[in-house]
C-alpha cells in the first residue's frame, strides 16, 4: 500500500514498484512523494470491442482456423494494461586505443598477381573515435511478455499522461519498477554497450579508452494493450492487441479439427506412399523380396512426398501463436 | 485531475501568432492555421517540403488496381473487398544528401591454380608423368576505397515504425515535392504528425547508419576486415511532409493491410488473400510436380545407361522443374497470405 503524495489516497502498489502511478489522480510519483513530470501515454484508438474483433477478423486468416471462429468465440477476459516504457537519448562518444589486427604477405603466386602464398598476421596499435546517438527503450515492468515488451511504439501523437483516458477503459495502469535513476543508468550502460561492440569491430583488443556518455532527455511512456482471452470450444486462447492501432500483437488460435484431421491425415498418405517408393527403388539394395521399381524417380519423388508428409502431418498437430508484422 | 491541466502543450507560431497544440515532444512544429514551420524555439527551419496527396478516392482506385493485378485466379477480389480503413496521414522525414568516404584494408582467401606432375602407371606397365591442376589457396592483400553520395531519409518520430516503413521511404521522389502549403491538402482532413527528432539529431543518425552499412559493404568480399574508416558529409538536409496511407480492408470477412502512397495512391507493399480455390490449384501444381520430378528422374536414369546425353539433360531439367513446381505449391497450401510489393 502507498499513499498518495498529492490527492492522499491509499492504492495498491507490488513489491518492485518505485516510480508509483496514482489510480485516482493519475499523478506519477517517487516511492517518496516526489512528483515525475515527464509521464506520456499514447491514446487509446481501439476500444474493447474494436480490439475484439479486429482481434478474430485478423486470426480468422490463419491457417486452419475454423470458420465460425467470429461468431463462436466468447471473450471470457478484456483488460486493458498500460505498460510502462523508459525511452532515454543518449549522446555517446568514445575515443578508443587499442591493439588491431593487420597483416604482412608473403611470397608471390606466380599464376596469380596479387595473391600470396603466406600471410602471417600481426597487431598494430590503433585508435579512432565513435560518435553515435543512441534511442534506448526499456521496459519498465520485469513481468513483461518478450512481444509486448519489443512492440514498435505506434506512430501515434504521444501525450502528457491523462487518468481520465487510461479509466474510460477501465484500464490497469502497471506501476514502474525502475526509477528514473536507474532507467538512466541501464541506458548508459547499454550504450556503453553499444559503443564496445563498435570500438571491437575496429580493433580486437581495448588498452584504453574514453567514454563521454551523456544520458539525455529520459521520460516515462505508458502504452495501453488489450490482454484478451476467449473461449472457443472447451479451450481458452490468449491475445495482446495494440490498444493504439490495432495491430495484433501474439494472438493464440485454435485450428479446427477437420484441418488436423486433413493436415495428418494427407501427411501420413504421402508419407507412406514416400516410403513405399523409397523401398521399392532401394529394393536391391537392401534386399527386399520385390522387383526393383522406378530407381531414381522413385527415391526422388519419394523424397519429396515424404518431406512434404512430414510437413503437414507437423502443421496438422502443432498448435501455434500468430504475431502480426509491423 | 493533477495532470490533465498539462494535457495540452501550446506553442505560439511566431508568424501568425497562433496558438498551435503539440505532442510533449515535438521539435518541430507545423503552424495548423497558416503553416508556417518552425522549431520549438520559434526558429525558421531551412527548406519545408510537402508531397501533394491525392484524396481517398483515387487512392481507392490504386488499391482497386493492385488488388486486380494480384488476384490471380480469384475472380472476385475486387468486389468482395471492404475497406475499413482508409486514413491519410502526413509524416515527418528528414532527407539529405551524404557523400561518404571509407578507406579499408582486409584480406581474402582465393584459389589458385597449381600445375603439378605426378607419375603414374599405365595398363601395360609403362610408368609416364602426367600433368594434373590443384587448387591451392592463396592470400590476397585488399586495400580500397567506398565512395558514396546517397538520399538518405529518416522517420523523424522517436522508435516509431509502421507496416511497409522502409518501402515507403525508398518510393518518396524528390522531384515531385513542393513548398509545403497547408492549403493544398487541408480538405483531405489529413493527419498532421510533427516532428520529434530534429536536424541535427537526424544528421547525426545518419552518419552512423552510412557508416555502419559502408563497414558492412567492405567487410562482405573480405575474409577479415582490418580496418574501415569512413568519413562523412551530410548536406542539403531538408524536412518534409509526405502522405502515407494505410489501407485495411476485410475480404471473406478476414483482416488485411495494405501500405499506399499518398502521392501517387498506389500500393506500396499489401496482403493478399488466398482463396480455397487457390490453395487446391497450387496443391495440384505440386502434385503434379512431383510426378514430373519423379518422371525426370527415370528419364535420366535411362540416358545414363543407353548413354543418351540428350535424355540425361531433358531428365535432369525435368527434375530441377519438377521440385521446384513441388515446393512452391506446398508452399502456397500453407501459407497464410501473400506479401506483394506495388
Amino acid at each position: 500500500m502507498a499513499r498518495c503524495a498529492f490527492c492522499d489516497a491509499d492504492f495498491e502498489t507490488g513489491p518492485g514498484d518505485v516510480l508509483l502511478i496514482c489510480p485516482y489522480c493519475g499523478t506519477a510519483q517517487t516511492k517518496e512523494g516526489v512528483k515525475f513530470k515527464d509521464h506520456y501515454m499514447i491514446r487509446v484508438h481501439f476500444d474493447q470491442h474494436e480490439a475484439q474483433t479486429t482481434l478474430l477478423d485478423w486470426v480468422s486468416k490463419q491457417l486452419g482456423v475454423p470458420e465460425d471462429l467470429p461468431v463462436a468465440a466468447n471473450f471470457v477476459k478484456y483488460q486493458q494494461i498500460w505498460y510502462p516504457f523508459w525511452i532515454s537519448r543518449v549522446d555517446a562518444q568514445t575515443e578508443y586505443r587499442g591493439l588491431g589486427r593487420d597483416a604482412n604477405f608473403y611470397n608471390e603466386w606466380p599464376q596469380r598477381r596479387g595473391a600470396y602464398k603466406r600471410i602471417e598476421f600481426f597487431m598494430k596499435p590503433e585508435s579512432g573515435a565513435f560518435t553515435r546517438r543512441h534511442e534506448i527503450n526499456i521496459a519498465a515492468v520485469k513481468d513483461i511478455d518478450e512481444d509486448v515488451r519489443n512492440q514498435p511504439i505506434p506512430t501515434r501523437a504521444k501525450e502528457y499522461f491523462s487518468h481520465a483516458h487510461a479509466e474510460e477503459y477501465d484500464g490497469k495502469v502497471l506501476h514502474s519498477n525502475l526509477s528514473e535513476e536507474q532507467a538512466k543508468q541501464m541506458a548508459r550502460q547499454i550504450a556503453l554497450d553499444r559503443q564496445t561492440k563498435l570500438v571491437l569491430q575496429e580493433v580486437s583488443k581495448i588498452e584504453s579508452r574514453d567514454d563521454k556518455i551523456d544520458v539525455g532527455e529520459t521520460f516515462l511512456i505508458h502504452v495501453p494493450v488489450w490482454e484478451l482471452e476467449y473461449r472457443y470450444g472447451n479451450k481458452k486462447y490468449k491475445a495482446s492487441v495494440s490498444a493504439p492501432t490495432g495491430y495484433v500483437i501474439e494472438s493464440e488460435y485454435p485450428r479446427s479439427m477437420a484441418f488436423r484431421a486433413g493436415g495428418i491425415g494427407a501427411g501420413l498418405i504421402m508419407l507412406l506412399i514416400g516410403v513405399g517408393l523409397i523401398l521399392l527403388a532401394l529394393s536391391d539394395v537392401i534386399g527386399l523380396p520385390l522387383p526393383t521399381l522406378f530407381p531414381v524417380g522413385g527415391l526422388i519423388s519419394g523424397g519429396l512426398l515424404a518431406v512434404i508428409g512430414l510437413v503437414l502431418m507437423y502443421k496438422g498437430a502443432s498448435s501455434k501463436e500468430a504475431k502480426e508484422r509491423v | 485531475m493533477g495532470s490533465e491541466a498539462e494535457a495540452a502543450d501550446m506553442f505560439k507560431c511566431p508568424v501568425c501568432n497562433g496558438n498551435v497544440k503539440t505532442g510533449p515532444d515535438d521539435v518541430v512544429i507545423t503552424c495548423t492555421y497558416c503553416g508556417s514551420t518552425s522549431t520549438i524555439e520559434g526558429k525558421a527551419i531551412g527548406d519545408h517540403l510537402m508531397e501533394p496527396a491525392v484524396d481517398a478516392d483515387e487512392r481507392m482506385q490504386g488499391f482497386n488496381a493492385f488488388l486486380d493485378k494480384n488476384k490471380g485466379m480469384n475472380k472476385s477480389l475486387v468486389k468482395g473487398v471492404k475497406v475499413v480503413e482508409n486514413r491519410l496521414i502526413f509524416v515527418p522525414i528528414w532527407t539529405s544528401k551524404v557523400k561518404a568516404d571509407s578507406y579499408y584494408k582486409g584480406y581474402r582467401t582465393v584459389q589458385v591454380p597449381v600445375q603439378k606432375t605426378r607419375t603414374v602407371r599405365d595398363s601395360d606397365g609403362h610408368t609416364r608423368t602426367e600433368t594434373y591442376t590443384d587448387y591451392e589457396t592463396g592470400y590476397e592483400p585488399v586495400q580500397d576505397e567506398l565512395h558514396t553520395d546517397t538520399d538518405e531519409r529518416l522517420l523523424a518520430r522517436k522508435g516509431a515504425r509502421f507496416y511497409g516503413l522502409e518501402e515507403y521511404l525508398d518510393c518518396i521522389n524528390l522531384a515531385k515535392t513542393v513548398q509545403y502549403d497547408f492549403e493544398k491538402i487541408k480538405d483531405l482532413g489529413p493527419d498532421m504528425l510533427n516532428a520529434e527528432i530534429g536536424s541535427e539529431e537526424f544528421e547525426k543518425t545518419v552518419h552512423g547508419r552510412v557508416a555502419d552499412r559502408h563497414r558492412s559493404q567492405a567487410a562482405s568480399g573480405l575474409t577479415e576486415l582490418f580496418d574501415c574508416r569512413t568519413t562523412t558529409n551530410v548536406r542539403g538536409t531538408t524536412y518534409l511532409q509526405a502522405p502515407f496511407s494505410l489501407i485495411r480492408y476485410k475480404f471473406q470477412g478476414d483482416l488485411y493491410k495494405a501500405a499506399i502512397d499518398g502521392n501517387t495512391g498506389k500500393v506500396i507493399l499489401g496482403e493478399i488473400p488466398i482463396t480455397r480455390g487457390q490453395r487446391i490449384m497450387w496443391t495440384l501444381m505440386g502434385l503434379i510436380g512431383i510426378i514430373v520430378a519423379g518422371v525426370g528422374g527415370e528419364v535420366f536414369n535411362i540416358g545414363m545407361t543407353a548413354d543418351v546425353t540428350m535424355q540425361m539433360v531433358l531428365g535432369i531439367a525435368a527434375v530441377i522443374i519438377g521440385i521446384i513446381m513441388t515446393f512452391a505449391g506446398f508452399r502456397v497450401l500453407i501459407m497464410t497470405q501473400r506479401t506483394k510489393k506495388g
